[in-house]
């Protein structure tokens, strides 16, 4: 029995996409059908990490199963479960684009965490941009399909860095080299496009629309999370780089300044969880064990919260609030997606921006405090900390109106108000649910063991007792409010747009002319905006005619193809080096 | 012991406001000194005699805002862990809570206000994020508890050379009280004789007071250090410095926030806020010189 379990959580999810397709025809057997299978495959998954976690490996053909691995996947599919949910949203054909995509990523993704060859992890690695491309295109237009260029140089770079690999071990078999070489760092940028976290490329792109390529993001980030493992954990064996955390740190920030100058509820939610994507590449830069344990803190909950923000603030590809019948009165249904939606949004932005009580504050509390013990003797350290926080918190406070608009259908508002309160949980005890975990996991990795007089920042930042003690005053008094007013009135329908519309300011006479200093700064001001829009104008014929002409979708065609061809080149190589 | 960070926050948020109604009667004003408290009053009067309600999403908002500020004034208080790493994010989910409960419809009284204002507390973000990292640099400490520890044996750090690094470590002050204040959530809109929701108003206002405080309190640990609050290591010398510096520190930070009402409107917000970040650059550069 434990031997089908393998083959189960890796091939089930494709099948379930199979299931899901053939049965278009008939809506009710379509649901239950696709829905029992996926369950049975994600059942198989859980069964493999309980054996995982009891120290079996079961393993079959090339894969075999770690714990960390397994991890990745459970994470993985959980999201992919609370983004199914709003499918249905997209219409027929994009539901049926999306089932199908979301199962073969899932199949991906099992054989990116579970594959012990370099061949097999080549042969999977397009499938989960090509399904995001063909999900994006069965919406209404290429619009739906923007960030498949980006994803497409992923792939090729994570190609290229698989190669070097395989050239410089002279095997295909997955080996630690003990430090972050050209091959791992190439693998690492693919893998942070495809987390997200690299701002407008990629899955930040793809997120942002609105169309039926944007539910296949949850699985494009358990990739790139998979992917990462592989290159900055279990190959360079957590050696780290003060580069990568950089790089990182920078992400992070320009991931918050995204999310603040985005005017749209997809672009914010793309901003949000582009930031906290760079939480776990940051803990991979600062390596070490406890780099390690912060990178093994925050990728569970980062995958999870993204999935359950997706599920609970998406706008989706068209406006799913109906009008507003007078002042809150839009009926049952929209009085209760309300009182849904809107926790369980701010469950999982907190999360995401790793706020105290969500499930990414432990990881994240712990990565910006080792960084802030490095900058005891580097002080470049500090800023990284700084930047990285800044973006988390830019990001968070750009979130609150999509969270105060958040109003998602009510299957998938309750899955991700479940999640929330789970990663609330997970937030406020990290250690009670975690620590046999990642004990086993870094003793799999063989990751130095930690000393107390090795000065490590002590964790967890606050512990759960701490954020009750917080959070009792705090409801306390919000339910004061409700008992002095004897109860609560309804909320508003809808809430005012992402930006306001500017405040009209009557230009004074005498800033026109040249002769006070304020009146030659605005007009330098002026000239340099003028300058601004025909650079943007011009930019915008320009970007225009090459969506006209299909440019980006054919430079993503022929760089898949190359990636492609890679594979083919590195399954030659396995041939040659013993792979069949 | 932690759970007094809310308290302590609320009561300085009151004194913030209160700064900022006295700046606005000094410069010829009508309303009298005590305006924000008398507001609440009478709001609280309202929610009780008319059963004027708050929304659910505002008392989501104002738990959300008053645990943030509560979990970093209990760490400015020493009852908490002082890493940044804890601070920050809990004075990110104080605002992130109170901007949550300004979200208003569109067309109701105020709802561009609350638009703007978010907008402002963007802008502010990366200045008071520079500013608070001047202050840790100045200590070269990544934690409130070893600032305390220095500023208990060295003596507060407004009155301890060199100079420069002290000029630096004021102007980093600052810096972050204005740049507080421009985060700050709003109020709702409609005093006296005009209609507001009074639910709504209370749950506002208590919001705004609690992220104006407990970024009172995390700056005074920077500048005057303090003594944790722990029983067995209170040091009553220290702790009036660090209560002393948090009260100023809340006028400091009303005041600023009144001042910036005379701004006139053809002033760029974006503008200011460039010239805030500079400042907060400046302050760390000559942090780092000294």
């Amino acid at each position: 029995m434990t031997d089908l379990l393998l083959p189960a959580a890796a091939l089930g999810p494709a099948a379930a996409g199979v299931v899901w397709v053939a049965l278009a025809a008939w809506r009710w057997p379509q649901r239950a059908a696709g829905a029992l299978v996926a369950l049975a495959a994600h059942a198989a998954a859980w069964a493999v990490l309980w054996l995982a976690y009891r120290g079996e490996s079961p393993a079959w053909r090339s894969l075999e199963a770690t714990l960390l691995g397994a991890s990745v996947l459970v994470a993985t599919e959980l999201a992919l479960l609370l983004v199914a949910l709003r499918a249905e949203g997209l219409g027929r054909r994009g539901a049926l684009g999306v089932g199908a995509a979301l199962g073969v990523s899932a199949t991906a993704v099992a054989f990116a965490s579970f594959s012990t060859s370099l061949v097999v992890q080549a042969l999977f690695l397009p499938a989960v941009t090509l399904a995001a491309a063909l999900a994006g295109l069965s919406g209404t237009g290429r619009r739906d399909v923007a960030g498949v260029l980006g994803l497409a140089a992923a792939d090729v770079a994570c190609l290229a860095g698989l190669a070097i690999w395989v050239s410089r071990l002279g095997s295909v078999v997955v080996a630690p080299t003990g430090s972050l070489d050209l091959g791992g760092a190439l693998v690492l940028a693919g893998a942070a496009i495809k987390a997200g976290a690299v701002p407008g490329q990629g899955t930040w792109r793809l997120a942002a629309t609105g169309g039926p390529g944007a539910p296949v993001t949850a699985a494009l980030r358990g990739q790139g999370i998979a992917l990462a493992v592989l290159a900055g954990v279990v190959v360079s064996g957590s050696d780290g780089s003060l580069v990568v955390a950089s790089i990182a740190a920078a992400a992070g920030l320009a991931g918050g300044i995204a999310a603040a100058v985005s005017a749209h509820r997809g672009g914010r939610l793309a901003g949000m969880a582009g930031a906290a994507a760079c939480v776990p590449f940051l803990a991979l830069g600062l390596g070490g064990a406890v780099g390690a344990r912060a990178f093994l803190l925050s990728f569970p909950p980062f995958l999870l919260a993204s999935g359950a923000a997706f599920a609970a603030g998406w706008p989706g590809p068209e406006t799913v609030d109906p009008p507003p019948r007078g002042e809150g009165g839009e009926g049952t249904a929209g009085r209760l997606r309300r009182w849904i939606g809107v926790p369980a949004a701010l469950g999982a932005v907190v999360s995401l921006a790793a706020l105290p009580g969500g499930g990414g504050h432990p990881g994240a509390a712990l990565a910006l405090d080792l960084a802030g013990v490095r900058a005891q003797t580097e002080v470049l350290y500090l800023g990284v900390a700084a930047a990285l926080m800044l973006g988390l918190g830019m990001a968070a406070v750009a979130a609150a109106p999509v969270v105060a608009a958040a109003r998602p259908p009510i299957p998938a508002g309750l899955a991700s108000l479940v999640t929330g309160a789970a990663l609330v949980y997970m937030g406020s005890q990290p250690v009670r649910l975690g620590i046999g975990w990642w004990l086993r996991i870094e003793r799999a990795l063989q990751v130095p063991g930690l000393l107390p007089s090795a000065g490590a920042p002590s964790f967890p930042a606050a512990r759960g007792i701490d954020l009750t003690l917080a959070l009792v005053p705090a409801a306390g008094v919000a339910l004061l409010i409700a008992v002095l007013g004897r109860g609560v009135r309804p909320g508003p329908a809808e809430v005012g747009p992402i930006r306001p519309p500017r405040a009209r300011v009557p230009v004074p006479a005498s800033a026109s002319g040249a002769e006070t200093i304020t009146g030659r700064v605005m007009a330098v001001s002026r000239r340099a905006r003028v300058i601004a829009r025909a650079v943007a104008g011009r930019s915008a014929q320009l970007r225009g005619r090459a969506h006209r002409m299909a440019l980006g979708l054919a430079v993503a065609a022929l760089l898949e193809g190359g990636a492609v061809a890679l594979s083919v080149f590195l399954v030659m190589e396995g041939v040659r080096l013993g792979f069949l | 012991m932690s759970a007094l960070g809310v308290p302590a926050a609320l009561l300085l948020g009151l004194v913030a406001e209160v700064a900022g109604t006295l700046v606005l009667r000094f410069t010829g004003g009508t309303r009298p000194w005590f305006r924000p408290a008398r507001d609440f009053w009478r709001d609280i009067s309202r929610l009780v005699r008319r059963r004027d309600r708050a929304s659910a999403l505002e008392l989501v908002g104002t738990a959300t805002a008053l645990t943030g500020a509560g979990l970093a004034a209990a760490a400015a208080m020493g009852f908490l862990r002082g890493s940044p790493a804890l601070v920050y994010p809990s004075l990110a989910l104080a605002v992130v809570g109170g901007h949550v409960t300004a979200c208003l419809a569109p067309g109701a009284r105020g709802w561009e206000r609350a638009g703007r204002a978010r907008t402002d507390a963007l802008l502010a973000e990366p200045a008071f994020v520079l500013a608070l990292g001047a202050g840790l640099l100045r200590w070269g400490a990544f934690d409130l508890e070893a600032i305390r520890g220095a500023q208990q044996v060295l003596g507060p750090g407004i009155a301890l050379g060199p100079p420069v690094v002290a000029a630096g470590l004021i102007i980093a002050a600052v810096v972050a009280l204005v740049a507080g204040g421009f985060r700050l959530p709003p109020l709702r809109e409609g005093g006296g004789t005009q209609r507001r929701q009074a639910g709504s108003a209370v749950a506002a206002a208590l919001c705004r007071w609690a992220a104006a405080g407990a970024t009172a309190m995390v700056v005074a640990v920077l500048v005057a250090g303090g003594s944790s609050l722990s029983p067995e290591a209170v040091d009553p010398v220290a702790l009036v410095w660090w209560a002393a510096a948090a009260v100023a520190a809340a006028f400091v930070l009303g005041a600023c926030r009144a001042a910036v009402s005379f701004l006139p409107l053809r002033v760029s917000r974006t503008g200011v806020a460039v010239g805030v970040i500079a400042l907060a650059a400046a302050a760390a550069t000559l942090v780092a010189l000294g």
